[in-house]
């Protein structure tokens, strides 16, 4: 028996090591572009990537795009990692966040010399000239902006006619939208859906209560926490007792993410939901039963006290520092960015792109949705684009659910923020 | 007297098996309830596993997810991928891992402690910053996208944890055995694999499972050291059912089920070599 | 004889465990040194333009404090728990029951869910709308609250997801002290049995000392296991509510990865590892003192 099985080891690795060695290389003389995005594996997304993939290889015989998949949960994580082994996907997909740390870190390549070629600023001047700052780092440019999500409101029109209100008289002011959140929130249902979870997206639903009131996260110098504001502890307070005190929004807030709150709005447990412009094609993903169009309408965040302010964020693709074939990936980038290509991303995604033409053409233009979401964009602002962000974002996160869950008063809860936002501007 | 003494032989093996039933039959329940839930999620449609109200009889049975994952999503190839890896990765680290126990279990040489300290040092230090360096050294043997990078990987993790296992069940096993074989002349890697390793079956096959799990579990290292489909484990694809925009619970809730199966016909295959481990262990010299 | 042999073990020992420690260094020594160097290197700084600002940073973050101690509870409540029940139930299947099998295998289940999906399925059954368990309770309590909140409520967050790890990592413990259980010999329970000795004096008088390498090795082991437990935690809390379940794992990755501070990261990771490594001391030296 023993020597049987060890026989048997043997062989389980020599034919272990056999096959992983045997496995073909992809050999080719394409030059394969690595086009990376979590968006490969979403509905309505993969429709629109598989068409431009397909298109650019038959139009660019020599050059191949290929699929490489991001997970959303850690693409910058994953970004991380093969950059400092100089091994990362050509073209990646990014939010606008993560774009200066990473060009600080030289990971992505400068734009500058192609769009020189291509024109310098006539080129740029097709593009969002607000989502274009995003993209500059330190005199450079690192990438062209691809959509533009201002956020914008989501109301079930239904259940509005069902209490009495009117949907096209939605919320304008706060008190408003309390006042309509009770009215909607019924022995099933509830008012608003509200992010809590840990993640960015809580932002873009905390921060046009912030803003309207007036209030700013750090001072003007930018050097030091401006949340010991009287404003910014309103705006605060506004968005925490929403769920503590008028209990509008459904339990287990703290839980909730983009994803949750979407699938509330399907499947009717909230009346309205702040999202971005493509929510509503998800919302009817999730719910194929539900008629999107007929039932959902989108209007402005309502405005604070002191502002008519909404967040936004900007989606972006990058070129790696270290692709293997900068033209070749220049090539596949341009197309990308091309009239077709973001007019098609619209119609089958949703997305705003921030492309000009296609901005002011008639086919966002006249959509029910991109108009309202469109509209919002003059008004859009975004959090602090300082290195600590990341940071002193979190512990405002901390702060936001310990006030969500009781465990510290909102004013407490902010006073923490307050003092480890200073701690970490002061570098400590 | 000796009626007395069976028939509270006999109670006492009652009192044992009524424990031992009530103790098994609360540990199955506690273990087996998230996997109904599992169950009753795979046989709905994605629109009616995120509906409400929560149903655990599903209101449309559907194998969709079963057979989607294998037309629509390539399972059956990340299914040989994680086998692969997660297959050599456990003999390997299991075969050096009780040699290196067996060295620590039988001989006292200079700087053992030290060694069984460094091996158990090495899993100390946060994975997260270790991926980045070792990433580089991967990438640089161009061992980038292979599943030989993962098994190398996988294995590095394994072995600390091997070893300590295997001195453990090596420990237990008496000297008696070994000497009796260096009198007959055997040689000290003859009697390791001829004499130890037979009797140590049970811990064998536990360090075996272990391995095989870790491997087949990890998402972190897939994560980086993969990034297209034909390379991807289970575990990876299973992950990527989370997107940004809905999680698509049939599948994910299917692709886990299946994706425990091979463990379990791994662990009902090994598990005859108990017996005969035990066996062996009895007839001592 | 005597001396000849001793010489001839000890260069034989070193044989043994050679091609274990070669794997180990070759793979490893780069990556801890690296990470090592990286937390004495100023933020963003290169060369060798050395400073210990991040230790002493570390030293006054409140945050690192509070996670250090979340991680510890995190750890021993973990540990107890895999332990009674490991133990529980290989003493239970150590016995020719019929049905042994059926029990093994249910009981080896939980440990084949990867974490992350064990995370983010608990995160889902205990979702206060959309979960499976508020339903399950109400079917035996219909008094039971319909939305009840467990993983936002400060009280009962920390506790569920030490159940969920407890459910994802019992099997380990029980599959190890099963097969120590099952290298003790039987005729040392006869030989008790026949000499009068009750279940419990042969519980503490065989069992646990047969057991006692395994169990020592085991809780070693688990705890380095535990003290890296990261995926479950990140799937089903994300640290919340506020901080209750951050642990140590979690706030290195989010440092490193989120915050982007590298340094600061790698300087968190050392003195975490210093810390794991003071704590298994006492377990090495028992084992390395055996035999």
């Amino acid at each position: 028996m023993a020597r049987r099985s060890r026989r048997w080891i043997v062989g389980a690795l020599i034919l272990g090591f056999a096959v992983v060695i045997a496995s073909p290389a992809a050999a080719g003389e394409n030059v394969k572009i690595r086009f990376q995005t979590w968006h490969w594996g979403e509905k309505p997304w993969v429709n629109a990537l598989d068409a431009f993939k397909d298109d650019f290889n038959k139009a660019n015989p020599g050059i191949e795009v290929v699929r490489d998949e991001s997970r959303y949960a850690d693409k910058e994580t994953v970004y991380t990692a093969t950059s400092q082994a100089k091994a990362a996907a050509d073209i990646a997909h990014f939010q606008h966040r993560p774009i200066p740390m990473f060009a600080e870190r030289g990971y992505l390549l400068a734009l500058d010399p192609f769009i020189e070629k291509e024109g310098g600023q006539k080129f740029l001047a097709q593009y969002d000239q607000a989502a274009l700052e995003v993209c500059k780092y330190k005199g450079k440019i690192y990438c062209l902006p691809d959509f533009v999500n201002p956020m914008g409101m989501l109301i079930n029109m239904n259940h509005y006619r069902e209490v009495g209100l009117d949907p096209t008289k939605p919320p304008a002011t706060w008190d408003q939208l309390v006042e309509y959140s009770k009215k909607l929130t019924t022995g099933s249902r509830y008012g608003i859906g509200l992010i809590g979870a840990r993640q960015e997206g809580l932002f873009m639903r905390l921060n046009p209560f912030i803003w309207g009131a007036g209030a700013e996260f750090l001072t003007a110098d930018g050097k030091r926490s401006a949340m010991d504001t009287p404003e910014f502890l309103e705006g605060f307070k506004f968005y925490v007792e929403l769920f503590t005190k008028h209990k509008v929004v459904p339990p287990g807030v703290i839980e909730q993410g983009a994803q949750e709150v979407r699938t509330q709005v399907a499947h009717e447990k909230v009346s309205m939901n702040i999202s971005v412009p493509q929510a509503w094609k998800i919302v009817q993903a999730i719910n194929p039963n539900m008629k999107v169009t007929e039932t959902l309408t989108a209007v402005p965040v309502p405005a604070g006290p002191k502002k008519k302010v909404t967040a936004a964020e900007y989606g972006m693709r990058v070129i790696s520092a270290s692709t293997k074939n900068p033209e070749a990936a220049w090539k596949v980038y341009k197309y990308w960015y091309g009239h077709d290509i973001q007019l098609r991303n619209f119609q089958i995604a949703a997305v705003l792109s921030a492309r000009l033409d296609v901005k002011n053409g008639p086919a966002m233009q006249n959509d029910k949705f991109a108009k309202v979401y469109s509209a919002q964009a003059p008004f859009a602002k975004l959090e602090p684009r300082i290195p600590e962000w990341p940071k002193i974002g979190d512990a405002v996160i901390t702060a936001v659910q310990e006030a969500f869950s009781g465990q510290k008063t909102p004013e407490q809860a902010l006073k923490d923020a307050h003092a480890s936002a200073n701690r970490t501007l002061s570098g400590q | 007297m000796k009626s007395t003494t069976l028939s509270s032989e006999q109670r006492e093996r009652r009192v044992d098996a009524v424990v031992s039933y009530s103790l098994l039959a609360l540990c199955a329940a506690f273990a087996i309830f998230p996997f109904v839930f599992m169950l009753s999620t795979s046989f709905k449609s994605e629109a009616e596993a995120l509906s409400l109200p929560v149903r655990l009889i599903p209101k449309q049975f559907t194998l969709q997810a079963y057979s989607e994952m294998w037309t629509l999503k390539p399972f059956a190839l990340y299914f040989w991928n994680s086998m692969v890896v997660s297959g050599v990765t456990a003999v390997l680290s299991t075969v050096v891992g009780a040699l290196a126990g067996y060295g620590f279990s039988r001989f006292q040489f200079r700087g053992r402690t030290s060694l069984l300290a460094f091996f158990l040092a090495t899993q100390m230090i946060s994975g997260v910053l270790v991926i980045g360096p070792y990433f580089q050294i991967l990438a640089a043997l161009d061992l980038y996208n292979t599943l030989t990078g993962l098994i190398i990987a996988y294995v590095t993790i394994c072995l600390p944890f091997a070893a300590w296992m295997s001195k453990g069940y090596f420990d237990s096993i008496p000297k008696e055995l070994d000497e009796a074989g260096l009198v007959d002349g055997a040689s000290r890697l003859q009697i390791f694999f001829r004499i130890i390793c037979p009797v140590a079956v049970p811990g064998t096959v536990s360090t075996l499972l272990f391995a095989f799990l870790l491997a087949w579990q990890d998402l972190l290292w897939a994560l980086c050291l993969v990034s297209i489909d034909e390379k991807r484990t289970v575990t990876l694809a299973v992950a990527f059912l989370v997107g940004e925009f809905v999680i698509q619970w049939p599948m994910l809730t299917a692709a886990s089920l299946i994706g425990s199966l091979p463990t379990i016909v791994l662990y009902l295959f090994l598990q005859r070599f108990y017996v005969e481990g035990l066996a062996r262990g009895a007839v001592k010299g | 004889m005597r001396s000849g042999h001793a010489w001839h073990d000890r260069h034989l020992g070193y044989f043994f465990v050679l091609p274990a420690t070669l794997m180990l260094a070759a793979v490893l020594i780069f990556p801890a040194f690296i990470t090592l160097k990286a937390s004495i290197t100023p933020e963003g700084g290169s060369g060798w333009n050395l400073t210990l600002t991040h230790y002493q940073k570390a030293f006054r973050d409140p945050v690192l404090w509070q996670t250090f101690k979340n991680t510890v509870a995190f750890v021993a409540w973990s540990l107890a728990g895999h332990f009674v029940l490991g133990l529980g139930l290989a003493l239970a299947l150590n016995q020719a029951l019929p049905g042994q099998t059926f029990f093994r295998l249910v009981a080896l289940i939980p440990w084949t869910i990867p974490d992350v999906v064990a995370g983010i399925l608990f995160r889902w059954v205990l979702n206060p709308i959309h979960g499976a368990m508020n339903p399950l309770i109400r079917m035996i309590l219909p008094s039971f609250p319909a939305e009840f909140q467990w993983l936002s409520s400060p009280t009962l967050a920390f506790p569920s997801v030490i159940i969920a790890n407890v459910w994802r990592g019992y099997p380990l413990v029980m599959v190890m002290l099963l097969a120590g259980l099952m290298a003790i010999p039987r005729e040392l329970y006869e030989a008790a049995a026949v000499d009068g000795a009750g279940k419990l004096r042969r519980f503490f008088h065989i069992t646990l000392p047969g057991l006692s390498t395994i169990i020592i090795i085991a809780l070693a082991l688990d705890m380095v296991w535990e003290f890296r437990r990261f995926a479950l935690v990140v799937a089903m809390t994300g640290g919340g509510p506020g901080t209750l379940t951050e642990v140590l794992s979690t706030l290195v990755y989010k440092t490193y990865f989120q915050f982007f501070t590298f340094e600061y990261a790698s300087a968190m990771a050392i003195l975490m590892s210093v810390v794991l490594f003071i704590l298994s001391l006492p377990y090495i030296i028992l084992v390395g003192r055996e035999r």
